[in-house]
């Protein structure tokens, strides 16, 4: 028999730097969820991200066990870190705010991958481009 | 720190696509993380002393990141034990010869077992984790009467505590986090055993290990993650005297392939692996001939 679930906690918690600080602390003591286990579980998995903040959902069953499922950050937010940019263009079409390059487009959509909805990396790259492109960025070979 | 209650601030999200940015934003202002309820954000954060200021300059902060109008409302929460509900459920649990129980729980442990009484506050390492019991397990192997051990992220001090009641000499039991020294301090008295753990709170990197000297250590035990252990190995295998061991623990199954590879070139053997679920440990022996110079 499948497990009944309990509870379903979505969060956003720093790569490699998940703490029992709330809200993670009380989202997940409530429901009897042990909270350093998730902690180190999410740390392990997410470190080679450091710098970005992890979408993660969390579902918690009649047992206490738990599952979660990291997502990644929105590919306007990789964008501006790969290009140092703290914003996109308010016209994107005129004004040209800043550049990446294909091989930052290809590290992106490597990253991106097990969230869009690509065939192939070069398929997922050219979504990438296209985001790109909306907030006035250029890419460059 | 945990105060009496958390300044708790919530930003409409106007939509999903911004979740992301503003939940960085909410964590540079000093939360620790982020709670999405629908389009609800919510961070806590330690009590400013002008909250409503804090407030007003959270929302400029925020809509400039984004480029908007926001919807910025606060509230108090008193603080609660959150964990309790988890830790009602604790039971004593066996690894090897040793029993690490909470102190409420009251075990029956067998003539040959050790009990060790841990409880859990906000640090790493109670009996309930994999990594703790593959840690436990392998120092249990690895230990020699007599021991100079470091144990680096000693969480709730369970390993320090463990290595000392197995029969250690002294103990260095290093800790960067401030919350868990208070908790690893309340377990090494639980236990009586702070006379011989020593607590540090320090930040464990390579001029650490190199201004303990060479051959400081008989064993070193570090149950911790793979990105933080891999660029220590070769400190540790100048920190270790001849013959010395290593313990490793907190790395995932699919890292175990590198981690040897890097322990190997290191300058150590690999000598007993441990797995349960997920989590990957190992003991690894210092080799006689040295490393090649890097």
């Amino acid at each position: 028999m499948a497990k009944k679930v309990t509870g379903f906690v979505k969060l956003q918690v720093p790569a490699g730097a998940a703490n029992p600080a709330p809200p993670v602390g009380p989202a997940l003591g409530q429901h009897g969820v042990n909270i350093m286990e998730f902690c180190k579980q999410f740390n392990a998995r997410t470190q080679a991200q450091a710098g970005l903040i992890i979408p993660v959902e969390i579902t918690v069953y009649s047992d206490r066990s738990f599952t979660f499922v990291t997502k990644t950050p929105p590919a306007a937010v990789l964008l501006k870190k790969a290009a140092g940019k703290d914003r996109g263009s308010a016209a994107p079409n005129r004004e040209k705010v800043a550049t990446v390059t294909r091989a930052q487009v290809r590290q992106i959509a490597e990253t991106k991958m097990p969230d869009l909805n690509a065939a192939t990396i070069e398929a997922a790259m050219r979504m990438i481009e296209g985001t790109a492109r909306s907030m006035g960025f250029t890419v460059v070979d | 720190m945990i105060p009496d209650r958390w300044f708790v601030l919530s930003v409409r999200s106007p939509s999903e696509q911004l979740n992301n940015e503003l939940a960085e934003g909410l964590i540079a202002l000093g939360g620790a993380s982020v709670e999405e309820d629908l389009d609800l954000l919510t961070s806590y954060y330690l009590p400013p002393d002008d909250p409503a200021a804090f407030a007003r300059a959270a929302q400029e902060h925020l809509e400039r990141l984004v480029d908007r109008r926001l919807e910025v409302v606060w509230r108090w929460e008193a603080h609660t034990d959150w964990a309790e509900a988890w830790r009602r459920g604790l039971k004593p649990r066996r690894v090897g010869r040793i029993v690490v129980t909470p102190s409420w729980a009251e075990p029956e442990p067998g003539p040959d077992e050790l009990v060790i009484v841990v409880d859990p506050e906000m640090a790493f390492g109670t009996g309930e984790h994999a990594t703790t019991r593959g840690a436990l397990r392998l120092l249990q192997e690895a230990l020699r009467p007599g021991d100079r051990v470091l144990d680096i992220g000693t969480g709730s001090g369970i390993l320090a505590i463990a290595a000392a009641e197995l029969g250690s000499g002294p103990v260095l039991a290093v800790e960067a986090d401030g919350d868990a020294i208070e908790n690893a301090r309340d377990n090494l008295r639980r236990n009586g055993v702070d006379t011989r753990v020593t607590l540090e709170h320090a930040f464990v990197d390579r001029e650490f290990l190199e201004r303990r000297g060479p051959g400081a250590y008989d064993l070193i035990l570090g149950n911790i993650l793979s990105g933080v252990l891999r660029p220590l190995l070769p400190a540790f295998h100048d920190a270790l005297a001849a013959g010395g061991r290593l313990v490793i623990g907190g790395i995932l199954e699919e890292e175990a392939d590198d981690m040897i590879e890097a322990a190997e070139a290191a300058g150590f053997e690999l000598r007993t692996e441990d797995l349960e679920d997920e989590w990957w440990g190992a003991l690894c022996v210092r080799t006689a001939t040295a490393r090649p110079s890097a």
